[in-house]
C-alpha cells in the first residue's frame, strides 16, 4: 500500500521498535495534555526530543498529595516530627507550582487545576492566579483543604477576580466565596463562564449578605449554562435567576432539620438533579425544555411533615414535561404524602424508580400518570422490613402500559409475594413489551425464579424474559 | 460529518462544479493506512448509532459509548495507537483523536520511565550526566509510580 511512504522504523538495539517518534510535536503534546503535570514532566527524561515537550503543554494540573520525595520522608522519619514534614512539603509544593508556571513556554494557559492541602500560607495563590489571568486561563479548578479546621477558610485573592477569560470554574473545599459587595473590582464578573461547580463550599453564612452574594454570583455570569453545587449546610432563602441555564445540579450532603427556601428562575433548563432533604423548592414556571430529571429526596417524620405534600406537588408541577425521570423517594413519610402528581407526564419515556418498603404507592401512582412510558427500570435494595411492601393493582387502570412499554427491568428481586404480583401485572398489561429482565438478589436461585415467572401470562407475543 | 477532512473534500468538489451525483465517490486519502481507517470508520458509525438510539438521553449515550470504547481498547495493540492517532488527526476526527490520545496517556500514567521507554520503544540519547541532572531537578515527578 503505502509502504514506501512510511518511515522505516528500524529496530534499535535489543530489537526495540520506536512506535512513537513519527508523531509530530503537536500530537505528542496533545497526548501529554491528558496527563497530570507530574507525569508530563517525567517524560522529559525519555529522550532529548522529549526534554522540553512538557513546557509546550498549556495546562497545569498538580496535586499536593502526589508530591513526595524519599528525601522528605527520610528526613521526617529521622526527626519524628509530622509538623515539620507537612511544612517542608508545603514549601516544596509551592516552589514546584511557581517553577512550573515559570518554565512553561506556551503563552496561553488552557487549564489551571490545583489540589492543595495546606496549613498556613495561602498567599501564593494570588501570584499564581495573576499569572494564570495574564495567560488567559480558560479552566480553573481549585480543590483546597486546610489541615487545621480552626483556621478561617481561604479567601479568594484579588487576582482570582481578574481571570476574566474563564469558561469553566470549579471550586471545592475550604474556600470562602463571600464576596465583598463594597469593592466593585472584587466582583464576580466572568463574561465567558459557561460551567460553574461549587462543591462542598460553605455558602455565605451571614443571612443578610446571602442574597447579595448569591445573586451577584450569577448576575456576573451572563452566559452560564451549567451550575452545580453541593453543600453541608443549607439554611435560609436563596434566589437563583439564570435565564441561560441548561443544567442545574444541587445536592445537600447532610441530613439536618434546617429549613431552606430555594427559588429558581431558569426557564431554559434541560437537566435537573436534586439530592437531599426535600424542602421548599419553587420554580418560576413549568420547565418546557426539560429533558432529564433526577430526584433523590428524603422525607422524614419531622417538623416539616405537613409541608411535604405541597412541596412535592410543586416540584413535580415544574418537572412534568420531562422525558427521562429518575426518582428515588427515601425516608419514612412518602406513603403519607398521598397523590402528588399534579398532571400526567405526557413526555415521559423512561422512568428509573428506586423502590423501598415505604414508597410503592408512589410508583403505582406514577405509572398511572405516564401514558407514553417506553422503558421502566425499578431497583430495590434489600428489604429489611418486609411488612410494608405492598403492591396493589390499581382499581381504575388507565391501561397506559399496554400501548408503549417495550422494556422492563427489575433489580433486587427477592421473590416476595408483592414483587411477584408486580411483575405479573407488568407482564399481563404490557402489550408491546419486548424485554423483561429480572435481576435476582444474590441469595436467590436464578433457575427457580425464571421457572416461576415464565408461568405468568404475557400479553405481549414478542416478550423475552431474562433472569440474571 | 465527523471526518472533517472528507467534508472539506466534498465542499471543494462542489465549489469546482465537478459532478457530485455519484453515490460512490473515490476520495484519495494518501496519508491513511487502510487498517486504521477501517477502525475509525467503525468507531464513527458506532458513535452515531449510539447517539441515534438514545435520542436525548445523554447519560445513556455516554455510558454505552464508554462500554464500547473499553471493548475497543482491548482489541487494539499499542503499536496501532500511533497509526490511529495519525489517521484521526489527518481526517480531522476530533472525538477519535482525543480518545486514542487519552488511551496512550492512560497507558503511561503513573508508570516508571523504564516502562514508558519500553512502551514507546524509545532509547535514551542523552549526553553523559544530562539525564542525571534532569532526574535531580524533577526528582518529585519520578516518585510514587506503580511497580513495573
Amino acid at each position: 500500500m503505502a509502504e514506501s511512504k512510511r518511515q522505516t522504523l528500524s529496530p534499535g538495539k535489543d530489537g526495540v521498535v520506536d512506535r512513537i517518534s513519527n508523531l509530530p510535536e503537536s500530537l505528542l503534546c496533545h497526548i501529554l495534555s491528558f496527563l497530570p503535570t507530574k507525569d508530563s514532566i517525567a517524560t522529559s527524561i525519555l529522550s532529548t526530543r522529549w526534554k522540553l515537550l512538557w513546557t509546550l503543554v498549556p495546562k497545569l494540573d498538580l496535586d499536593s498529595d502526589t508530591i513526595n520525595t524519599s528525601e522528605l520522608s527520610a528526613a521526617a522519619a529521622a526527626d519524628d516530627d509530622d509538623d515539620d514534614e507537612d511544612d517542608e512539603r508545603e514549601i516544596m509544593f509551592a516552589h514546584i507550582v511557581s517553577s512550573v508556571l515559570a518554565q512553561q513556554e506556551c503563552g496561553e494557559l488552557q487549564t489551571f487545576r490545583l489540589q492543595w492541602k495546606f496549613g498556613w500560607d495561602g498567599s501564593h495563590l494570588d501570584a499564581w492566579l495573576r499569572t494564570a489571568a495574564a495567560r488567559k486561563v480558560k479552566e480553573l479548578d481549585l480543590d483546597i483543604f486546610m489541615h487545621d479546621c480552626d483556621v478561617e477558610n481561604l479567601k479568594l485573592p484579588p487576582s482570582f477576580f481578574s481571570c476574566r477569560t474563564l469558561v469553566v470554574l470549579k471550586l471545592s473545599g475550604d474556600i470562602d466565596i463571600d464576596i465583598d459587595i463594597d469593592t466593585p473590582s472584587l466582583s464576580f464578573n466572568f463574561p465567558s463562564l459557561k460551567i460553574l461547580h461549587l462543591l462542598e463550599i460553605s455558602l455565605p453564612s451571614n443571612i443578610n449578605s446571602q442574597e447579595h452574594s448569591f445573586l451577584r454570583l450569577f448576575s456576573g455570569c451572563p452566559v452560564l449554562e451549567d451550575l452545580s453545587f453541593t453543600t453541608d449546610l443549607f439554611e435560609g432563602e436563596y434566589k437563583l435567576c439564570v435565564p441561560t441555564l441548561k443544567r442545574l445540579s444541587f445536592s445537600e450532603n447532610v441530613y439536618n432539620e434546617s429549613a431552606y427556601e430555594l427559588e429558581i428562575n431558569a426557564p431554559a433548563l434541560e437537566y435537573f438533579n436534586f439530592e437531599g432533604d426535600l424542602r421548599d423548592i419553587k420554580f418560576h414556571e413549568k420547565l418546557d425544555n426539560l429533558v432529564q430529571a433526577n430526584v433523590e429526596s428524603y422525607v422524614y417524620e419531622d417538623e416539616h411533615k405537613e409541608f411535604y405534600r405541597e412541596w412535592v406537588f410543586r416540584l413535580f408541577t415544574a418537572l412534568s414535561n420531562v422525558k427521562f425521570l429518575s426518582f428515588s423517594p427515601y425516608g419514612t413519610e412518602w406513603h403519607n404524602v398521598g397523590n402528588i402528581y399534579p398532571s400526567s407526564f405526557q413526555n415521559l419515556v423512561q422512568l428509573d424508580f428506586n423502590v423501598t418498603d415505604c414508597n410503592w404507592p408512589m410508583l403505582q401512582d406514577l405509572l398511572q400518570n405516564a401514558p407514553n412510558l417506553e422503558t421502566l427500570v425499578v431497583t430495590k435494595e434489600y428489604t429489611y422490613d418486609k411488612s410494608n411492601l405492598c403492591w396493589k393493582e390499581p382499581q381504575y387502570d388507565r391501561d397506559y402500559l399496554s400501548s408503549h412499554l417495550t422494556s422492563f427491568y427489575y433489580g433486587g428481586f427477592e421473590g416476595l409475594k408483592d414483587e411477584e404480583e408486580f411483575v405479573k401485572y407488568i407482564l399481563k398489561e404490557a402489550r408491546v413489551l419486548k424485554t423483561a429482565t429480572i435481576q435476582v438478589y444474590r441469595e436467590k436461585s436464578k433457575e427457580n425464579v425464571l421457572e416461576k415467572l415464565s408461568m405468568f401470562p404475557r400479553r405481549s407475543t414478542t416478550c423475552l424474559l431474562r433472569v440474571e | 460529518m465527523k471526518f472533517c477532512a472528507v467534508k472539506q473534500y466534498f465542499d471543494d468538489e462542489n465549489n469546482n462544479n465537478i459532478t457530485s451525483g455519484a453515490s460512490t465517490t473515490m476520495i484519495p486519502l494518501p496519508n491513511v493506512e487502510s487498517h486504521p481507517l477501517a477502525i475509525l470508520i467503525t468507531y464513527c458509525k458506532k458513535h452515531l448509532k449510539i447517539k441515534a438510539n438514545n435520542a436525548d438521553n445523554k447519560k445513556e449515550t455516554e455510558k454505552e459509548m464508554e462500554q464500547y470504547e473499553q471493548e475497543l481498547l482491548k482489541k487494539v495493540m499499542p503499536q496501532e495507537l500511533t497509526e490511529l492517532i495519525l489517521a484521526a488527526n489527518y481526517l480531522n476526527f476530533k472525538e477519535a483523536l482525543d480518545f486514542f490520545c487519552r488511551a496512550v496517556a492512560s497507558a503511561i500514567q503513573n508508570k516508571s520511565i523504564e516502562f514508558v521507554r519500553k512502551f514507546f520503544g524509545l532509547e535514551s540519547d542523552f549526553e553523559l550526566g544530562e539525564e542525571e541532572k534532569l532526574r535531580e531537578e524533577f526528582a518529585w515527578s519520578f516518585e510514587g509510580v506503580d511497580e513495573d
